[in-house]
């Protein structure tokens, strides 16, 4: 008999995942509304604060400063909780165990686990930018913002999924209270310069900026759609993404794999 | 060569050892397990289930055969030992074994409660490794077969009795040659209990080996061919319930004076 495809398997994760979601009936209207929420209350504390000193560097204000900022450690956030949740929700439902015991493999089952809520994501997005062009139609560089975001975003997801995996890592040992993933997206709000440029912040701070990956996210998409820099100007920051990707990501497999098998020798895969 | 030997054995236990140690140190921060000794588990059990029999595992709360069903379903890691399914080393070739399994456990979670009955069998018949037509055409049979066709909806819905016969269908979608039940009539009233044990028979007159761990030493006396007693990890007893039916109240009756020597407290129902 000829057997599922891991295209086919994908697919009914991400089927079975449609039909959790459209049970839920109230979670897009919800993430609808708490996206207006938001991006207006970015909007009004530009009106605020008008066109300071300290973004002197960037076009626009504060508003597409911290929208872009808002749309960075979205992505990020999703890349570094989704696995570790996942995990966690199926070793409630007691679905880990019955899954592990058949023949589809885990990094199938992660994978598949991660598409719906990135398509999440992405309507997630495409509602930030939605709001920024009725806020500002055709004064914002559109063509960059195309042409930048997918690609900057799709590295700084990549880097954030590879902490994700080490965050679920520490769920598959420990079950609950990782620690990882708050600590990496409030530092990373933080240091990186999520809402306020990293140049307020005193320069010993400014050092430590530069461990975060989000701040080489951060700087080339404000860079490339706020200050009509050009592909050659970040490079740099693209490369740093590349490297943290190169460094994290296998990384993260190796730790996860032996975490889950600690798991079978200890016997508490399906613990909770 | 007996009639039996001609029969082919799907599952082999060979002197299977698990002893739960406690975390290194340096993971204790981490993990959180029952054991801060080493605890033997299960200590050398050796048996098989052939095709078509139905074994039962019965013993005390904590006699190990939670262990071993996790053990042979690739769970769990063994501390030593060998287990082959159809021959593959279940250690070597973990992949493989899996497609001969069918596993239901001994809590009626282990389902999408979200979705409904046939959306559950659908999703875990792909996982099983069945193209989606065919998970759905199975989908829609083995409903029938557990007598839920009819009576599909979410499963937050569904009885403990219907759960427990939705995760028997769950397990047998990719017609496994070896099905491991975990207490599944635990919870289960007598009508229930019933009904999975006619399933049980059936899926073993077509050819399936079926181990079967249980505290209902009724079903286990009136469902299997073989009995495997475990008290403490250690095998106390090993062979067909006819060699215990001598004693006074018949086979459940003897199961129980034999568990209840070690000071235990099954007791027959």
């Amino acid at each position: 008999m000829t057997s599922a495809s891991t295209m086919e398997r994908v697919a009914a994760i991400v089927r079975r995942d449609i039909m959790v979601e459209r049970s839920y009936h109230f979670q897009l209207a919800l993430q609808v509304i708490g996206i207006g929420f938001s991006a207006g209350t970015f909007f009004f504390i530009g009106k605020l604060v008008g066109e300071p000193d300290a973004l002197s560097d960037y076009e626009g204000g504060y508003f597409p400063f911290a929208l872009i900022g808002s749309i960075v450690m979205t992505t990020s956030v999703l890349g570094l909780s989704t696995f570790s949740q996942k995990i966690s929700d199926e070793q409630r439902a007691g679905t880990l165990e019955v899954l592990l015991s058949t023949p589809t493999r885990l990094g199938t089952i992660l994978l598949g686990s991660f598409l719906v809520p990135l398509a999440f994501l992405l309507v997630e997005l495409a509602l930030y930018l939605v709001f920024a062009l009725i806020v500002f139609g055709s004064a914002l560089p559109w063509t960059s913002i195309v042409m930048a975001l997918p690609v900057l975003l799709l590295l700084t997801i990549v880097v954030f999924s590879a902490l994700g995996i080490f965050s679920a890592t520490i769920i598959v040992l420990a079950k609950r209270g990782d620690p990882l993933a708050g600590l990496v997206a409030q530092s990373s709000n933080f240091l990186a310069g999520a809402l306020f440029p990293v140049s307020l912040l005193p320069g010993w701070l400014q050092f430590f900026s530069h461990l975060v990956p989000a701040f080489y996210g951060l700087r080339a998409i404000r860079d490339l759609i706020l200050a009509n820099a050009g592909w050659g100007d970040v490079l740099g920051d693209v490369l740093a993404l590349v490297a943290f990707a190169a460094v994290l990501l296998p990384s993260s497999m190796w730790a996860f794999s032996r975490a889950v098998r600690i798991a079978r020798v200890t016997g508490t895969l399906g613990n909770y | 060569m007996t009639e039996v030997d001609r029969v082919p054995v799907v599952l082999n236990v060979e002197d299977v050892v698990k002893v739960y140690e406690p975390p290194p140190w340096w993971l204790r921060p981490l993990i959180r397990t029952a054991a801060r000794e080493p605890v033997e588990a299960v200590g050398g059990v050796s048996f098989q289930v052939r095709s078509g029999e139905i074994v039962g595992l019965v013993g005390p709360n904590g006699a190990g055969k939670t262990t071993l069903i996790r053990i042979i379903a690739t769970l769990l890691e063994p501390s030593g030992g060998r287990v082959t399914i159809r021959g593959t080393d279940i250690a070597a070739n973990p992949a493989r074994a899996r497609h001969s399994i069918g596993l239901v456990l001994s809590d009626d979670r282990g389902l999408y409660w979200r979705l409904t009955g046939l959306q559950n069998l659908e999703f875990f018949g792909v996982m099983a490794g069945l193209p989606p037509a065919t998970a759905r055409a199975r989908a829609a049979e083995l409903l029938e077969t557990v007598g839920l066709r009819g009576r599909d909806k979410l499963v937050f819905g569904y009885s403990a009795g219907m759960r427990t016969r939705l995760n028997v269908a769950r397990a047998l979608l990719a017609q496994p040659e070896l099905l491991l039940l975990d207490e599944p009539s635990r919870g289960l009233d007598p009508v229930a209990s019933r009904q999975l044990a006619d399933i049980l028979r059936t899926q073993a007159q077509s050819g399936r080996a079926i181990l079967l761990s249980s505290h209902r030493l009724d079903e286990i006396a009136e469902v299997c061919d073989t009995v495997v007693a475990l008290i403490g990890g250690d095998m106390r007893f090993a062979g067909a319930p006819d060699e215990l039916s001598g004693a006074a109240g018949g086979v459940a009756r003897a199961l129980a004076t034999l568990l209840t020597e070690e000071g235990n407290d099954m007791e027959p129902r």
